[in-house]
């Protein structure tokens, strides 16, 4: 395997997309060019980077509590879990424009009152449940 | 109203919920703010619920909810942005990064790539770098990069061929790589040639 072929199949290297035959032939390869080994390591320093840097952002302890009341609501609202698909489509995209208009004028305003304009939300998403 | 707490509550919060972090994190690179990425989480979850009858037990729960979560951003998100998918990108070579350090002065860089830049970037570089990518590729590159999920995974997640996901990963890569050299010069650890 020559440098153009080992680069060309480097990124599948990276990440994890070459059969066993393959790994080998691109890992003999990395072990006796050092030019291709520094941009093998570069490259894969860098996706290691990009992966750390954007992977702890937990999700907000509210928004994770709405979400398990919201769904516990639903299952006590509705007699059948097996709801129809026209039903699903209203909640999601007849409700949601409105919804959405009022949060973010709240959130535009209000910048620092976010738990606030949760509430505010979780107020208005029960007004529409009950209404289904 | 009584609490009662199904076999379905049961299942739903061991095997779907564990995965709420990586739900909201894709949904914040996909929307690029809070307020649509906690809209999108919770419609996700709500929708799994919903139809979590038809989810295969025992199969990848988590690919599953990506791709509930990216049907409902292509579905909900996509029609209201004014984004342009056009992109400049066939300007931008591979390896882009590296060969923009090894033909600047900043060649000694690469014999420690990740104390001389990596690190210097910050977190916030490297999120804005990725939602800067234009729709396509960014859903691509984050569901590579970030969650790790294989090449015919994304292919399953996104509903796209398993060529499309290699051609949109290999110019998202691209446009991601000149993204962090341009907040490599933001930054003050390279300087643009002039
Ligand atoms: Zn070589």
């Amino acid at each position: 395997m020559d440098c153009k072929q080992a680069l060309l199949k480097l990124y599948n290297y990276l990440d994890n997309e070459l059969d066993a035959i393959e790994c080998k032939e691109v890992e003999e390869h990395l072990k006796s060019c050092k030019h291709c080994f520094g941009k093998a390591e570069f490259e894969r320093i860098l996706k290691k980077t990009v992966q750390e840097k954007c992977c702890y952002e937990p999700i907000p302890e509210q928004l994770k509590s709405s979400i398990l009341e919201r769904i516990k609501r639903i299952d006590k609202c509705s007699d059948s879990n097996q709801d129809s698909s026209e039903e699903q489509n209203r909640f999601f995209f007849s409700a949601k424009p409105e919804l959405r208009l009022d949060r973010r004028c709240f959130h535009f305003d209000y910048h620092w009152s976010f738990f606030h304009f949760h509430e505010d939300f979780s107020r208005h998403s029960r007004l529409y449940d009950s209404q289904i | 109203m009584p609490d009662k707490v199904t076999k379905k509550d049961i299942e739903f919060e061991r095997e779907a919920l564990q995965y709420t972090d990586a739900v909201y994190r894709m949904a914040l690179r996909m929307t690029k703010n809070k307020a649509d990425a906690e809209d999108l989480v919770q419609e996700t979850f709500f929708k799994a619920y919903r139809f979590w009858d038809s989810f295969e037990k025992g199969s990848n729960c988590r690919a599953w909810l990506f791709k509930i979560l990216t049907n409902l951003f292509i579905t909900a998100y996509h029609k209201k942005s004014k984004e342009k998918q056009q992109f400049a990108y066939d300007d931008v070579d591979s390896h882009y990064l590296y060969n923009q350090f090894e033909n600047t002065d900043y060649k000694q860089q690469l014999e420690d790539p990740e104390q001389m830049l990596f690190n210097q970037l910050l977190d916030d570089d490297v999120k804005k770098a990725i939602e800067e990518l234009p729709e396509d590729f960014r859903m691509v590159v984050v569901l590579s990069f970030v969650e790790g999920f294989s090449y015919q995974e994304i292919a399953d997640i996104v509903g796209i061929q398993l060529g499309t996901v290699k051609s949109r990963l290999h110019r998202g890569r691209k446009l991601l790589q000149k993204g962090l050299w341009q907040y490599a010069v933001k930054r003050g650890i390279v300087k643009e040639k002039t």
